[in-house]
């Protein structure tokens, strides 16, 4: 398991180098000129070239390229251009925010899509099955900035429970921090508790209908017990499957939400660097989100492997 | 627009006056104070007088500072961050008129070679380090060094001298008045010098102004806390500032209503939305203005009867008026009219280029073109300028000419219109310098970077020579009001369409604000009342 | 052999009909009976093979009887308890008596649990054994279907099909039943694999007097393990007897038509052909 779990994460070297120099390349085809930005307005075109020299971005793509990796193996993203300050630095202080609400995000998505799917999928065709198959409808339907307008204009301003903006870091007050949590998360998280839900039915729905199951049932197994001791586990390959799909979902959907909540998150940083064609910003927020996005799927994969006993021996 | 006080403020201001006015503490009674308008947006509020001086205001703004060093910051917009913590030698009132800061008084030399300033003593600086002459040669010789982003505010200073502990000399190499105006803003903030040998200043801004800067978020906040040795208390009127990022325009409205903002910038369209939430809006013309600007060397644009043809075509009473809902005031000078440049008898020039299709057609048709021309304009899609250039682009039209809009970013645009002078013509929003005199350098003269074409009227070329010179802003003004009739007749390459009007919305309570002229926001002396 | 023996199992005017289609009010708007008006009886230590076509309601028949599924109309009496009667917790009491075995073996066993927990599920809920006694009964219930101890802490995809079967098998006798349903039970296995569950099943059936429900749409193998049969076709029973009657002297042109499909019904040539050749188990077949 734990040779496994090393295996998966060399595989991911190559995987993060094409994706780091797929975002290098992608910098060079965003139109703007980063160098006539940070010379500023009445900057005259020698200033402008001049700037381009300093920020060596009149080398060619190759070298910068191999001048930027080389740095990443080192652990050093390099420096805004705007901001001037460590892209590791800038990444650190906003990847708290985002991480959070990704978690949150995908606490309610498990929480509500899970039991939603699990009661749905145990008696499909009943009324609950229906009234949650409506509801995953609805919530796949519903862009989170839509959701997110309704609920901050019900509880934030019209009722005054919890705060339309701002993020504060669970170090400095958890109780703030879940209040800053609760809007957006639920506006990013619903979209995926549908997609939970429905997933969770379905393979519920596919578990129960299995002969182990049906015999366990027959053989006098409590219904509550028959779900904990052999649907759950047995739908648990598509149930975290489809969660862990919900991630990628949710750090899309955290951009627009990040934004319409003023939280200072991974998000919002990549928006105003591709404003500004802030080159090493945008290049270490694309490489710190593919190592995320990797590093859950390796878990997912190992967590296949708790479901799943064939795979545990290999 | 008349002004009465500014025939007091002669050459050297005395040190009376700037015992009397406080240093010149904030919004209160300042420029163009007609109360509330037609539309229910004001000017300015004055000073109430219940306000709380334990009170807390918060800002919304839409970008963060790029960084918190006056000299480093690339965005046009980072001296908003930097008021509270930052003085500046000379403070530009909300009437427009220069008032002292760190230094109290100035004088320029007979031959206009030099200005000397007097500067204010017992100040420190928030890390405890004296404010003096060193002090602030140490800060000006910085804000010219070739790393500097203010370094053409500040090109005709040629030395800085310390000539006494409290009195610094500038030696000019013309243009003493602008430099006035660029002291009043980035270029003259001053900062601690051993902060500078520290280092750290993008992210730990150490200057003299009334506020320390407490905490820094980058990319959502920062905090500000009174400074307890600050030189005038009596703008002091908050314990507590802070200013927050929130690019979403609905978020900043958002966090009015909520109670989470005193006040925010809104766009001009959330005007009646804020009104209606029962939030107060402050409008005043900023000197921000779009502009339709062509490359004067490339072909047709040399031809003066084609750029006037152009000019006739614009109808911008339908686009300040009709499509920017009156919060774009349509005007032919580059100046607000809150600028003492601004010539009162002109006006907004309306009647010098009228919109008259019938007589761009029948120039287009002497200058050669009796079936229109086609060419390309970029804009930027950033700015909210796209609008106004479809508008432009159906006004030509209907004088056969076909502008193709390419939307492009606005560091692009800088890119192929003004580097590699690419492109046939722009369509921009301008943004200003402290002085009006940039106008003149960044755009209209043959060097100017917005000039890609190079040309000029030589006769602006000359006055542009003189109108820097004069310290006192009723000298300056006729040699601008001749620069603008001669731009009448020339028709430069770059002209106004309409002047913005800056709009920000606030909570019942806050007190202590005005427009202020140079188009950036100081909150020097806003109060809150309690609970507000 | 005597029909003396006690009906440990009797089914009366079994009818189930599904909703196939609903409104967007999530009204029924189209049905289908799966089983209608189905009755038999099953004795202690005797065989009723359910055959018919694929479709007919062989499986539905199966969860009516378990209580799987609740009838629109007719009874379920096992041992003499009505079981269509009892409450929830009554019925799950009285399960132990009546166990099921399935036709896929890859489905019929829970693939996260390790045999010894799958086995012993029956014993922990209605003994409450845990621990080594369970391992030691479940060790016991192995070797009784022909595995052994050593397979206790194996997972389901460590088995070929017929030791899961087996498996499977000894889950059911782990309950202690009175009756096993067997709903395709050999169906998916290879001839001599299907040979050697039957012999396993007959052998079960001589030792402790199970009384098995077998359902198979296959008559060559309900041959050999069958006392009773009863042929299902559309939801009903149409025709019902003792094996030998059945498949000597078929009444009803449905019968007729299922055996002719059957290639070798002989029942001696079958019994040659998968090599079932052990004499005790012949004798209880042919009975
Ligand atoms: N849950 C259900 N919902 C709707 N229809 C069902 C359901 N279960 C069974 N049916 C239908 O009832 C009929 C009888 O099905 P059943 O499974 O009992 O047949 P079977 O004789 O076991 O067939 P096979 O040999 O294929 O297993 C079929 O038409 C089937 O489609
Ligand atoms: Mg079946």
């Amino acid at each position: 398991m734990a040779g496994y779990a090393v295996r998966r994460l060399l595989t991911a070297v190559p995987l993060l180098a094409l994706i780091g120099f797929g975002a290098f390349m992608l910098t060079f085809m965003i139109p703007g000129d980063v160098a006539a930005t940070i010379a500023g307005e009445s900057a005259t075109p020698q200033r402008i070239e001049e700037v381009r020299r300093q920020l060596g971005l009149d080398d060619s793509a190759l070298t910068q390229f191999g001048r930027w990796a080389g740095g990443v193996l080192q652990g050093d993203l390099g420096t805004s251009m705007i901001h001037r300050i460590a892209v590791t630095q800038m990444i650190g202080e906003r990847l708290g925010v985002t991480v959070s609400l990704v978690a949150f995000g995908l606490l309610i998505a498990v929480l509500v899509g899970v039991p939603a799917g699990l009661v749905a999928g145990l008696r499909p065709g009943r009324w609950t099955d229906r009234l949650v198959t409506v509801l995953t409808t609805l919530g796949l339907a519903v862009p989170a900035f839509w959701l997110a307008t309704i609920l901050i204009i019900v509880f934030a301003i019209n009722l005054g429970m919890l705060p339309a903006t701002g993020f504060v870091p669970i170090t400095e007050n958890p109780l703030r921090w879940l209040e800053s949590m609760i809007l957006p998360g639920l506006a990013i998280g619903a979209a995926s508790a549908a997609d939970v839900a429905r997933q969770s039915r379905s393979a519920v729905a596919e578990t129960v209908g299995r002969d182990h199951v049906r015999t366990s049932r027959a053989m006098g197994l409590r219904p509550r017990s028959v779900v904990g001791r052999h649907v759950l586990k047995n739908s648990g390959i598509p149930i975290v499957t489809v969660a862990s799909l919900q991630v990628e979902r949710l750090l899309g959907a955290a951009v627009v939400v990040e934004l319409m909540f003023a939280m200072p998150g991974l998000g919002q940083l990549t928006v105003s660097a591709v404003r500004a064609r802030d080159i090493p910003t945008i290049q270490g927020v694309v490489l710190t989100i593919a190592v995320v996005v990797i590093l859950v799927n390796l878990l997912v994969d190992l967590s296949y492997a708790w479901f799943n006993p064939r795979l545990r021996k290999r | 627009m008349a002004h009465p006080i500014r025939s007091a403020l002669a050459i050297a201001v005395s040190a009376a006056l700037v015992a009397a006015c406080g240093g010149g503490g904030g919004g209160g009674g300042g420029g163009g104070g007609k109360g509330p308008k037609a539309d229910g947006t004001v000017k300015n509020v004055p000073l109430a007088s219940g306000f709380d001086k334990d009170g807390e205001f918060s800002w919304g703004y839409t970008i963060e500072a790029s960084s918190l060093d006056p000299h480093r910051g690339t965005s046009g917009f980072d001296q908003n961050w930097l008021f509270p913590v930052y003085d500046r030698l000379v403070y530009a009132a909300p009437d427009g008129i220069l008032k002292p800061m760190l230094a109290t008084s100035w004088e320029a030399a007979e031959d206009g070679g030099s200005v000397t300033l007097k500067l204010r003593e017992g100040v420190t600086f928030h890390d405890g380090t004296p404010m003096d002459a060193a002090a602030v040669k140490t800060s000006l010789d910085r804000a010219r060094d070739d790393e500097s982003v203010v370094k053409s505010d500040l090109a005709t200073i040629q030395d800085v001298t310390v000539a006494d502990d409290h009195t610094v000399r500038l030696a000019l190499s013309g243009g003493a008045g602008a430099i006035l105006g660029a002291l009043a803003d980035r270029a003259g903030m001053i900062i601690s010098p051993a902060a500078i040998k520290k280092g750290g200043l993008d992210t730990h801004p150490v200057g003299a102004g009334p506020y320390t800067m407490v905490d820094h978020k980058q990319g959502d906040r920062v905090d500000y806390g009174r400074y307890g040795r600050y030189w005038d208390p009596s703008v002091q009127r908050v314990a507590k500032m802070t200013f927050r990022v929130m690019s979403d325009d609905q978020t900043r409205l958002n966090a009015l209503q909520a109670g989470e903002l005193s006040m925010a910038l809104i766009r001009q369209n959330q005007v009646e939305p804020a009104q209606r939430m029962g939030l107060n809006v402050l409008a005043g013309e900023s000197p921000t203005f779009y502009a339709f600007t062509v490359n004067n060397a490339r072909k047709p644009f040399g031809d003066r009867k084609v750029r006037l043809a152009l000019n006739l075509a614009i109808d911008r009473k339908a686009i300040g008026e009709g499509l920017l809902d009156g919060f774009c005031t349509p005007q032919i000078q580059p100046w607000p009219s809150t600028s003492w440049a601004y010539d009162e008898k002109l006006g907004a020039g309306l009647d010098k280029w009228p919109h008259d299709p019938a007589r761009a057609k029948k120039l287009l048709a002497e200058a050669g073109y009796p079936k229109g021309f086609t060419f390309t304009a970029l804009t930027s899609q950033t700015t909210g300028i796209a609008a106004v250039a479809e508008a432009v682009q159906a006004q030509f039209a209907k004088v056969g000419v076909t502008m193709k809009i390419k939307l492009v970013d606005a560091s692009q645009k800088t890119r192929m219109f003004d580097v590699e002078k690419s492109a046939d013509a722009a369509l921009i929003s301008y943004s200003p310098t402290p002085d009006p005199q940039g106008v003149l350098d960044r755009q209209l003269l043959p060097g100017a970077a917005g000039n890609p074409g190079r040309k000029a009227s030589d006769e602006v070329v000359r006055l542009a020579g003189e109108a820097g010179d004069a310290l006192d802003p009723d000298d300056r003004a006729p040699v601008f009001h001749k620069i603008m009739a001669e731009l009448i007749d020339y028709v430069p390459h770059s002209v106004p369409i309409c002047m913005q009007q800056r709009t920000e919305a606030f909570r019942d309570g806050v007190s202590g604000l005005a427009v202020n002229p140079a188009g950036s926001r100081d909150f020097r002396g806003v109060a809150v009342t309690k609970g507000g | 052999m005597s029909t003396a023996r006690e009906v440990v199992l009797r089914a009366t005017g079994l009818t189930k009909r599904f909703t196939t289609r609903r409104n967007v009010l999530g009204r029924a708007v189209e049905r289908l009976t799966a089983v209608e008006d189905v009755s038999f009886e099953l004795r202690a230590g005797k065989t009723l093979a359910l055959v018919g076509e694929s479709g007919s309601g062989k499986s539905t028949t199966a969860r009516l009887v378990t209580a799987l599924e609740k009838p629109d109309a007719g009874t379920v009496e096992v041992c003499g308890t009505e079981w269509t009667a009892l409450g929830r917790s009554a019925l799950r009491r009285e399960r132990r008596r009546m166990q099921m075995v399935f036709q896929d073996p890859y489905a019929s066993l829970d693939p996260t649990k390790m045999v010894v927990h799958t086995v012993g599920e029956p014993l922990l809920v209605h003994e409450g054994v845990r621990g080594q006694e369970r391992d030691r009964r479940v060790a016991d219930l192995l070797e009784r279907v022909g595995l052994s101890a050593r397979h206790l802490h194996r997972y389901p995809y460590e088995f070929s099909g017929g030791q899961r079967q087996r498996i499977a098998i000894a889950r059911a006798l782990a309950a202690g039943p009175d009756i096993i349903v067997a709903d395709e039970a050999v169906s998916a296995l290879d001839v001599s694999t299907q040979a050697q569950v039957l012999n396993l099943l007959l052998d079960l059936q001589r030792d402790s007097g199970l009384a098995f429900l077998f359902i198979s749409h296959d008559l060559g193998v309900v041959r050999q393990v069958a006392d009773h049969v009863a042929v299902m076709h559309r939801g009903r029973l149409v025709e019902s007897g003792p094996a030998d009657e059945i498949y000597e002297s078929p009444r009803e042109a449905y019968t007729k038509s299922l055996l002719a499909a059957v290639p070798e019904v002989s029942p001696s040539r079958r019994r040659e052909r998968a090599g079932l050749v052990t004499e005790s188990s012949t004798g209880e077949v042919v009975g």
